[in-house]
């Protein structure tokens, strides 16, 4: 059997999902005799900023890296939630938990039957999550042993320097004598495409192929394909480290798509997210961005059309599906990588262990992009979510306040409530807590969760004082 | 259906069925928004599924608000840690399917990939479950909250009198509100225009009408599969066995903290200890093995009266829909699996929560019925495919029965699962469905059903590390199995204790969920 493991992995590719795909395999796969080779498209050097949405902390620890040393090194911004604003109203999607550990189902019961207009409850939910409160006052804390939180109430991510990160990135590569080689080349479709190329380079042979090509800079028109979006990155330079934005991300809604505001301390990016019809124009009214500040145009492809794993070759591949938000850089592609490695085929049969890892992300890919679409859906209320499963699941919390059961980790039931109520849908069925006992016993647990909460939030120092703090540790 | 304030909740059939949905509607609908009759009749016996249950019959009696003392003396409970499968695997094979999981994950990858590296040294997989090994001597222990102490890697549930059960459930029910008519019901009324029953007529002339019928005749299903005439799914291709002698014998000296599954040539046996009894089946299908052949087998198997054994006849399967219209099917009258797993119950427990979160507060309630539909027949559909597992990669050779289900087709989805097993090792997971991958690997290793690889990465690990490791955690669960009292004495304690509750919620041990 020991002859039949793969032994060699080739990863191609380029930026910041490049070499943590190294990262992850240097840490999962070398201790068990695998050799992991770098091959690099040639690039100008990165810039931008990379965002990390919740679990963050997770996927650095998963990777045996020190949260603090990289938020220092890195120039991050802290980001406790999302704010996604449509022309009606506004909402803030919170990484931690609603109320205090464990019970966030019970508090939107409570929430939910309490005989309050619906205002009423958006404001009684704001003040049941500490995530919320923090961003709403300028707070930030990690929660740490010994804090009066848990991660799960306060979860957190950030948005870093893209050249520092993957600066840091090559840094314990090299440390840990992972080969990158250079190809001489900036842009490929493929990585069988640049197997193809005769004569300039050679790919030596391996095992398996990780094709990790952002096509960064693949596309120069404006025309998007069918199941393509399209995603044009613009930077500011200036420092927001003297004066630090609210740990929240915005994402306004555009007829086009989705325009996202992501600040490091020393740079502010924008990025639109577009369909087949596109309006840059709307965005320039908006942000001050113009042609010289643009650094990224990519075409993305709708990752649901088909499978990533083709052969011997996985492709890794951005869940961003048409007019969605800009979402997580690195997440869903470190979900996919250890998805691979816990299903780590065998070489002569490669079958098997691609049927069920295409199932596994299957599964995932559509819950995610289930929720993107009930995203849009719900935006405006307009109710007109594309995607049945979806659909399904908005009218059945309509109606009984259930959550259909979700499969995979792509989004919580908390993070389904939230984004329904948010956009104004009460359930029909409140009988959770219909009797007068109930209903007295559901008042007292909001407010006294409320009060708990609030005295959480007071206790915590400004964002500022967290970033400047971090700042003096940057060099270390 | 026009629905009213108070709603009327009509429940046909007491029973296990017929009480849990009654204590459990009653107790969780507000009373000034739902009225609750049952209709039953003495003179209709019961089936009285489920005298074995699973962890999850912890978390009905929790949401019914029952002390556990209580139900355990109300109902001559015993505590359960598994099932002992005997003869599934081979003629004198034996392995235990325990309430956890076997080991502990190592380096981030499953226990059971290292186990199979070393399985040609021949120590069984349960050898490595806290829950096998307390069974296997005879003892038992709540497991504790501790995620890190092999002592919380288990969960338990009970062994019930139904009977008792019923009875227990009945007077809390009526405690709670519950309206209960005596009477066998002689005629359904349906509304000509919607299709929707309306009334009942019962043999005394009296008259029940209601605006939501819930069906727990048992396998009568007199109102789903009778008066609506829904269709029904017939599983007796996979699931072939169809008729059960049921037959009662003494209490055991030192009853067992296990439910027995003996294999035989016709079919299987059943042992369930009882605080009072101990209750015995065998489980044939008349294709096979002519009823007085299957009595006779059964009868020396236990030492019972020849006159004695009580027979059930079943189908496997399930009608297409659980609720149909105004009607809505609570176990047997909605499907029956196979007592093999236990499951009976839950399933009643199953139909029960989903009835709740979709309960019908106006007339219009079509998307809380195609919830309860999608969400049964999930579950049925998830159950079935592990029940079926046991009888297609049964090791019993030359037997005609055996033979059968060993080449017997069986559901793509299940086919799939097994396949991806063969060749990986990995179980393919779900999280809507009853049974997780300690079950799946606690059937297919032992019954001999091994993946032609494991994960490569074990390779990599030495032999030496890995053999140390599996003697030290075999050699752990030894002391810690020593400490613990008997299964005997831990419930004669539990009975005669202060009533408190059990100390942990966990269902199946910390590692697998709550």
């Amino acid at each position: 059997m020991e002859n039949d493991s793969i032994k060699e992995i080739a990863v191609v590719g380029d930026g910041t999902v490049f070499l943590l795909c190294l990262l992850a395999f240097r840490l999962k796969l070398a201790p068990y005799g695998v050799v992991v080779r770098g091959y690099e498209l040639s690039g100008p050097e990165a810039q931008g900023v990379v965002h990390i949405g919740r679990g963050m902390e997770n996927l650095f620890s998963s990777l045996a890296l020190d949260t603090p040393r990289v938020l220092a090194q890195c120039e991050a911004v802290m980001v406790l939630g999302e704010k996604y604003q449509f022309s009606s109203h506004s909402w803030i999607h919170s990484y931690g938990e609603y109320g205090i550990d464990g019970q966030t189902d019970r508090l939107w019961r409570a929430l939910l039957a309490a005989q309050k207009e619906m205002k009423d409850i958006f404001g009684d939910a704001r003040a049941l999550s500490l995530s919320t409160l923090a961003i709403q006052t300028e707070k930030f804390a990690v929660p740490s042993k010994g804090a009066p939180f848990s991660n799960q109430l306060l979860d957190f991510g950030a948005v870093l320097s893209r050249r520092k990160l993957d600066a840091y990135f090559r840094r314990l590569l090299s440390r840990a004598n992972v080969s990158i080689s250079k190809l001489p080349l900036e842009k490929g479709s493929n990585v069988n495409s640049l197997k193809a190329v005769k004569g300039a380079f050679d790919l030596p042979e391996a095992d398996f192929w990780v094709d990790c090509i952002s096509q960064s800079n693949a596309v120069n028109n404006h025309t998007v394909s069918k199941n393509h979006v399209m995603s044009v990155e613009w930077l500011i330079h200036e420092d927001n480290s003297a004066k630090v934005p609210s740990p929240v991300i915005q994402h306004k809604k555009m007829s086009s798509g989705w325009l996202s505001v992501l600040k490091s301390q020393y740079c502010t990016s924008y990025r639109l997210v577009t369909g087949e019809s596109r309006d840059e124009d709307e965005v320039k009214v908006d942000f001050p961005v113009s042609d010289a500040n643009e650094i990224s145009r990519r075409m993305i492809e709708d990752c649901t059309e088909h499978t990533p794993w083709e052969g011997n070759t996985l492709k890794i591949t951005s869940l961003i599906s048409p007019l969605s938000p800009a979402g997580d850089d690195l997440v869903e592609s470190v979900t996919a990588l250890f998805l691979f490695i816990e299903n780590l085929p065998f070489k002569s049969n490669l079958g098997p262990a691609k049927k069920l890892f295409t199932s596994q992300w299957k599964a995932y890919s559509e819950e995610f992009l289930d929720y993107i679409s009930a995203l849009n859906g719900l935006a405006e209320g307009s109710m007109e979510v594309n995607r049945s499963v979806a659909r399904d699941r908005i009218a059945c919390f309509s109606v009984t306040g259930k959550i259909v059961p979700l499969e995979t980790d792509a989004f919580t039931k908390s993070d389904w409530i939230e984004l329904m109520v948010m956009n104004g849908i009460r359930p029909k069925n409140t009988s959770f807590y219909s009797g007068e006992s109930e209903l007295n016993a559901a008042s007292t647990l909001i407010a006294s969760t409320k009060a708990k909460l609030n005295k959480l939030c007071a206790g915590m120092p400004l964002h500022q004082q967290f970033i400047d703090a971090m700042k003096l540790h940057a060099g270390e | 259906m026009n629905l009213h304030n108070p709603l009327e909740v009509v429940i046909v059939g007491g029973g296990s069925a017929g009480w849990m949905t009654a204590v459990a509607l009653s107790t969780k609908l507000p009373k000034q928004n739902y009225r609750i009759t049952l209709v039953e009749s003495e003179q209709i016996g019961t089936v009285g599924v489920g005298e074995a249950t699973i962890p999850h019959i912890r978390m009905f009696n929790k949401l019914i608000g029952v002390d556990e003392t209580d139900f355990i003396e109300a109902t001559g409970a015993t505590y359960k840690l598994g099932i002992q499968f005997e003869g599934w695997g081979g003629e004198n094979s034996r392995y235990f399917h325990p309430f956890g999981g076997s080991g502990h994950d190592i380096q981030g990858m499953d226990f059971h990939h290292f186990w199979l590296k070393n399985r040609r040294k021949g120590v069984a997989f349960d050898t490595y479950s806290m829950a096998a090994q307390l069974a296997h001597s005879g003892k038992f222990q709540y497991p504790t909250s501790a995620p890190q102490e092999l002592t919380s890697h288990y969960g338990y549930a009970f062994h019930l009198d139904a009977a008792l059960y019923a009875k227990y459930l009945r007077s809390l029910a009526e405690q709670r509100g519950v309206h209960r008519m005596e009477g066998r019901i002689e005629n359904v009324i349906r509304n000509s225009d919607s299709g929707d029953v309306e009334e009942l007529r019962l043999d005394s002339g009296a008259t029940v009408s209601g605006e939501l019928f819930v069906d727990c005749s048992g396998f009568r299903s007199l109102l789903l599969r009778g008066a609506m005439a829904e269709p029904f799914e017939d599983w007796s291709k996979w699931l072939p066995c169809n008729a059960a002698y049921a037959s009662p014998s003494p209490v055991m000296s030192r009853p067992s903290p296990f439910t027995r599954s003996i294999a035989g040539d016709f079919g299987w046996r059943w042992e369930i200890p009882l605080q009072h009894r101990t209750g015995n089946g065998y489980v044939f299908c008349d294709a096979f093995c002519s009823p007085e052949k299957a009595r006779d087998s059964f009868v020396k198997a236990i030492d019972a009266e020849k006159d004695n054994p009580h027979l059930i006849k079943f189908n496997t399967g399930k009608v297409r829909n659980g609720w149909v219209n105004n009607c809505v099917g609570i176990g047997l009258a909605s499907g029956f699996l196979e007592p093999l797993e236990s499951t009976s119950l839950y399933l009643i427990q199953a139909g029960i929560i989903e009835l709740l979160n979709c309960m019908p507060v106006d007339n219009n309630y079509h998307v809380e019925r195609t919830e309860f539909n999608r969400a049964l027949n999930l579950e049925y559909e998830r159950v079935r495919d592990f029940l079926i597992l046991h009888y297609k990669i049964n090791g019993r050779k030359g037997s005609e029965f055996w033979d059968y289900c060993r080449s017997m087709s069986v559901p793509v989805s299940l086919q799939n699962k097994m396949d991806i097993f063969r060749h990986t090792g990995r179980v393919q997971t779900y999280r809507q469905g009853l049974f997780m991958e300690p079950s799946w690997l606690a059937v297919y290793f032992g019954q001999g059903y091994y993946p032609v690889r494991h994960d490569p990465r074990v390779e990599m690990v030495n032999d030496l590390e890995i053999e140390k490791y599996l003697d030290s955690l075999r050699e752990k669960i030894r002391k810690s199995v020593e400490t613990v009292a008997s299964h005997k004495d831990f419930l004669a304690s539990r009975v005669s204790s202060a009533h408190a509750p059990s100390p942990t919620a966990s269902l199946y041990g910390e590692h697998y969920g709550k």
